[in-house]
């Protein structure tokens, strides 16, 4: 997509000043919930709600910059080329909820931080949360705990963050993308409102691509050089996502796959190319049990036993009863923790027990003759 | 108005006396968690709720009122 002033990516949108009269939070909410933005960190919430929630009760701004899904990086690529976007949107909800202070959340030791820091050296009221790079760390509530001197861990979710809980002040925590779009929509910007989808995977060249919601997954596809090996299966949304068989998600669009019930979530669109998906999922699972904050039992417990049952799946021994175990389990597991950390393996695991059914029958019968392919991009 | 019973799942430490108190909606799953069932509470299991909350060693149970969530 050529750079031009109603992109996310490569804006050229000049900077904009923050109106000071009172009709501005009203004006700003009616043209965001009008617009229909919805969160782009993954939990697709209605903006303009979550924003009006935090009204009135002066609490830190914080943008979410984090990328926490291991193989997204639309953050930090929308960081990269315009930066502006996201700090005027930040500036721009800020003055909507009268915000004490704006704290940009971004991973610790990355080059995105270096940038941010320099950003906002001159600018009162702002400042920079150097987050560790876990999987949860970057979930809403992690943040205010770490802003407040905790751990970056999440909270337990009796109450909205925008109320405040407990010894934490009210916070809003809005994604960065979230943020750009909040700005090109205050400057007027009235099309369908764009996705940041990171493509990676079997494609020739993984990255960060902009697309409205009527793009194919085909499409995106295409976008990113086209194909490198003969897809089976596509990951979309994140580690937390789920997964279809290329055959049904080849030609769905963003929002109807949305319609589907498979959110674009963080924006991850992952080809799986040939081979055995079972060390794949079985990497994803244990990557993901790895990272529970080891606070829910759960979690912490449920998780270890997800991945193990998986990767029982492969022997033809153990194969069955593993598949009895995984079943009974998901459903126990799923719902059970403070953050949805739980829920999003689940959904995963779920997800690639039915779209790699038939693989996983063939393993019953000692039958897999395929080699591992490699999850490309995985760190 | 309607209570329902509240596990905070990052302070329950599976003791599982909840359990035993008020087993017509809670349940311990297999590494003996309490998996709560959210359906409102009836006037008869009030007390025994009331003292399943009470008797957890960590307080990780709670009687809410009014939200089908968490």
């Amino acid at each position: 997509m050529s750079a031009n002033a109603a992109t996310l990516l490569h804006s050229t949108l000049p900077r904009q000043a923050v109106p000071t009269d009172r009709t501005f939070p009203d004006q700003l909410l009616a043209r965001l919930d009008h617009a229909g933005l919805t969160g782009r960190g993954g939990g697709a919430f209605p903006t303009a709600v979550k924003i009006a929630s935090a009204r009135g009760r002066q609490p830190r701004l914080i943008v979410n910059a984090c990328d926490g899904e291991p193989l997204v990086a639309k953050d930090t690529v929308l960081l990269e080329t315009s930066p502006g976007l996201v700090l005027d949107g930040a500036a721009l909800v800020a003055q909507a909820v009268g915000a004490s202070e704006i704290v940009v959340a971004v991973h610790a030791g990355t080059a995105a931080e270096t940038q941010l820091r320099a950003l906002v050296a001159d600018r009162r009221r702002w400042r920079v949360l150097a987050v560790p790079a876990r999987y949860v760390s970057s979930e809403a509530s992690s943040l205010v705990s770490l802003l407040d001197g905790g751990e970056a861990r999440p909270l337990d979710k009796e109450q909205p963050l925008t109320h405040g809980r407990g010894r934490h002040r009210a916070a809003l925590v809005l994604n960065a993308e979230t943020l750009a779009q909040v700005a090109l929509i205050w400057a007027g910007h009235a099309g369908p409102l764009s996705r940041l989808v990171t493509v990676t995977g079997a494609v020739a060249t993984s990255g960060v691509v902009e697309a409205d919601e009527t793009e194919s997954i085909a499409g995106l596809i295409t976008r990113a050089g086209g194909l490198v090996d003969a897809p089976q299966a596509v990951l979309i949304g994140g580690y937390s996502g789920s997964w279809l068989p290329w055959s049904a998600a080849r030609y769905e669009t963003i929002a109807g796959l949305g319609r589907r019930g498979v959110p674009l979530g963080a924006g991850l669109v992952h080809v799986l190319g040939q081979g055995c998906p079972i060390p794949v999922v079985g990497g994803i699972l244990g990557y993901l049990a790895g990272e529970s904050a080891g606070q829910c039992g759960p979690c912490m417990f449920g998780l270890p036993a997800l991945a193990q049952d998986w990767n029982e799946l492969a022997d033809p021994a153990r194969s069955a009863a593993a598949q009895a175990r995984l079943t009974r389990r998901l459903p126990v597991v799923n719902g059970r923790g403070a953050c949805r950390h739980p829920d999003g393996v689940v959904t995963m695991a779920a997800t690639a027990l039915s779209t790699f059914a038939t693989h996983l029958v063939a393993h019953q019968h000692g039958d897999c003759r395929v080699g591992v392919p490699v999850l490309v991009g995985a760190r | 108005m309607t209570d329902r019973v509240r596990v905070n799942p990052i302070a329950c430490t599976a003791y599982g006396l909840c359990a035993e108190w008020l087993p017509e909606r809670i349940d311990l799953d297999e590494w003996g968690y309490a998996v709560v069932d959210p359906t409102p509470l009836t006037s008869d299991l009030l007390g025994h709720a009331r003292r399943a909350a009470r008797e957890c060693p960590v307080r990780a149970l709670r009687l809410t009122q009014g939200s089908a969530s968490g």
